[in-house]
């Protein structure tokens, strides 16, 4: 994703990652063929609408859905912190959880329905820890009032003692935030982190995993489907729409010439601040039933430049100006 | 005829008691022109959705007066209010939850004619025909069921047979947040070529600072059952007058420009964090 690559190792590399689940109503083809790479320090944007596949491909290679029924193929590398490259896919289910809020931390859309409601906040946190041998029973509450201090929870000595329904929603987040990176992690994923969240808050939070970020030298990959976000606060971006990559670049290439006719559709139908007075046109028809892929290009039914080509065949990468990886999957790209 | 359709004076609603009561509407006064749209924006617990219910009398204000048409309808008893539920409708936020698993769609936009026993079973099937039409569903899919559409078609089916009793009035409550961003755009647009061709009246409660702006004429914002600021909309967003509107604008994420994101990676390279640089260390 980033721009110049060289030769060191990128934090996770997924290759040709496939997700399908066996159903009644036939085969759900999650996540079509998805590559990606988290550099170092780098936060990831992916961003989708529902049925996209931006959660699901994370939840699969972490193995954080039911494995009943779910057909995963493909690599998905992970350097871990003795900087040794091992594919999640491969691992047994001890060895991912040595890895799986350690190395790796989470952070969801709803920090209420993700903490335990009849645990104190501090213990919660500090279960993590002992469990990975990040602290002992003797320093464990020093350095867990030291975490919520970090992540801006004020008075973190009496909130140590408090329940999650005692506390607000950002204020949930910021827990859920604390407890992501109490192992010290190497990547972050964080699954619509601000969705559930107030504006105002929103800002708070997600400045807060910025300066996270920076402090502590960890790469995110950022799961939203809120395309100013995205851009504000990711460097590499990667669209999807049902299941497939549309188009991959820096916040840069896609702001300055979107590849994908669905991209630069997100763009001028978003209804951000500033758009009174304007007539904006939204994008036609519906996002489509994972049993009912439509053929060649996903995006072609509500593609207002489709052809025939691109009802029959599906696109290959194709470069944008001439960048190596600025990626758009279209027949056409703008 | 008053040109404003609805006025509400002085409303207050309080919930629990002593130590605990919390004033979730306190005090707040709404004038709305016909045809036009009030915005009301507040963040979670600001009360916006307690004022729209209050002036629909889903929930019984405790204080303050209702006048809908010209007519008082507060302080009156619900038997006496009812008559006037025909003209005032609702939309919720969650599309497929507002709708009867168990009846299908045309069911579901028939349902209200029914209850007001308005016109023959074969007027009430044209009527249904013409609303999904209207609202951009297929009427040959009338039979279905809820399941068996998207969220954005959902929400059209739900403003279908909110529109079924032809009403003046209607409540829209985060009516667009739960769907795709791609699908909020047209669901919006929708209701405002709806507004036009049938000169309805809203009241649109929303956390969506961007979309409020877009449609709405006038813009409420409220904080903890207070109100904040009340203004035509570009006032608002032009001259926001309080500290807490300012803040709240300031904190939606705009679309950043090409330049800004230039600026912000140079930024970071010149702070030795840019991309570059953290590549590097790794490699040495």
């Amino acid at each position: 994703m980033a721009r110049n690559s060289d030769a060191s190792a990128p934090v996770l590399d997924v290759q040709g990652l496939h997700v399908a689940f066996r159903g009644e109503a036939g085969l759900l083809k999650a996540v079509d063929g998805l590559d990606l790479r988290v550099e170092p320090g780098e936060v990831l944007g992916i961003v989708g609408e529902s049925g996209s596949g931006k959660s699901v491909s994370m939840l699969s290679i972490t193995d954080l859905i039911k494995k009943e029924n779910r057909d995963t193929s493909g690599t998905a590398s992970f350097l871990g912190r003795d900087l040794v490259a091992r594919d999640l896919l491969k691992m047994g289910k001890e060895e991912l959880g040595r890895i799986r809020g350690k190395d790796i931390g989470f952070v969801f859309q709803n920090p209420m329905s993700s903490l335990n409601p009849t645990m104190r906040i501090g213990a919660q946190i500090a279960e993590g820890m002992l469990h990975h041998g990040e602290a002992t029973r003797a320093d464990v509450k020093e350095k867990v009032v030291a975490l919520l201090d970090k992540v801006g929870i004020r008075e973190p000595e009496k909130r140590y003692i408090a329940y999650p329904h005692e506390l607000s929603g950002g204020m949930r987040q910021r827990v859920m935030i604390a407890m992501a990176l109490s192992c010290n992690p190497k990547l972050l994923i964080a699954d619509e982190p601000t969705t559930a969240l107030d504006v105002t808050v929103e800002k708070q939070i997600l400045e807060l995993m910025m300066k996270m970020k920076d402090e502590l030298g960890l790469s995110i990959i950022m799961i939203t489907h809120n395309l100013p976000v995205a851009l504000n606060y990711c460097d590499g971006i990667l669209v999807m729409y049902a299941g497939k990559v549309m188009e991959t670049g820096t916040a840069l290439d896609l702001v300055s010439h979107p590849g994908h006719p669905y991209t630069k559709a997100l763009f001028s139908s978003n209804l951000e601040l500033g758009r009174r007075g304007t007539r904006v046109e939204p994008i036609k028809g519906n996002i489509p039933a994972l049993t009912h892929l439509p053929s060649g290009c996903r995006f072609h039914p509500r593609c207002p430049m489709a052809t025939d080509k691109c009802r029959n065949e599906v696109p290959p990468a194709m470069q944008s100006a001439g960048l190596s990886d600025h990626l758009t999957f279209c027949h056409y790209p703008l | 005829m008053s040109d404003f359709i609805l006025e509400a004076t002085d409303i207050r609603k309080t919930f629990g008691k002593g130590d605990r009561a919390v004033k979730a509407v306190d005090g707040i006064s709404v004038r709305i022109r016909r045809g036009k749209t009030l915005g009301i924006l507040g963040e979670s617990g600001s009360g916006k959705s307690t004022l729209g219910r209050c002036i629909l009398r889903l929930i019984e204000p405790d204080g303050g007066t209702i006048k809908f048409d010209g007519k008082t309808v507060s302080g009156i008893p619900q038997s006496q209010f009812r008559p006037n539920r025909r003209n005032m409708q609702m939309i919720f936020q969650n599309p497929f939850s507002s709708l009867n698993p168990k009846m299908s769609i045309g069911e579901a936009i028939e349902d209200p004619m029914r209850i007001w026993k308005i016109g023959d079973k074969e007027s009430r099937r044209k009527r249904v025909t013409e609303l999904l039409d209207m609202v951009g569903i297929n009427p040959r899919r009338s039979a279905a069921y809820p399941y068996e559409f998207s969220g954005g078609q959902q929400q059209r089916i739900n403003i279908a047979r909110a529109l079924s009793l032809d009403p003046k009035f209607i409540v829209c409550d985060e009516a667009v947040s739960a769907l795709d961003v791609s699908i909020q755009t047209q669901i919006v647009n929708l209701l405002m070529d709806l507004q036009k061709h049938l000169g309805l009246t809203y009241l649109f409660i929303s956390h969506n600072l961007g979309v409020v702006e877009y449609l709405a004429d006038d813009v409420l914002i409220m904080q903890h059952g207070k109100l904040v600021e009340y203004a035509p909309t570009e006032e608002i967003f032009k001259n926001p007058r309080s500290e807490y509107t300012r803040n709240l604008i300031a904190s939606v994420p705009a679309m950043p420009t090409a330049a800004h994101l230039q600026a912000k990676e140079a930024d970071r390279i010149a702070r030795g964090k840019g991309l570059a640089s953290a590549r590097s260390a790794v490699a040495g």
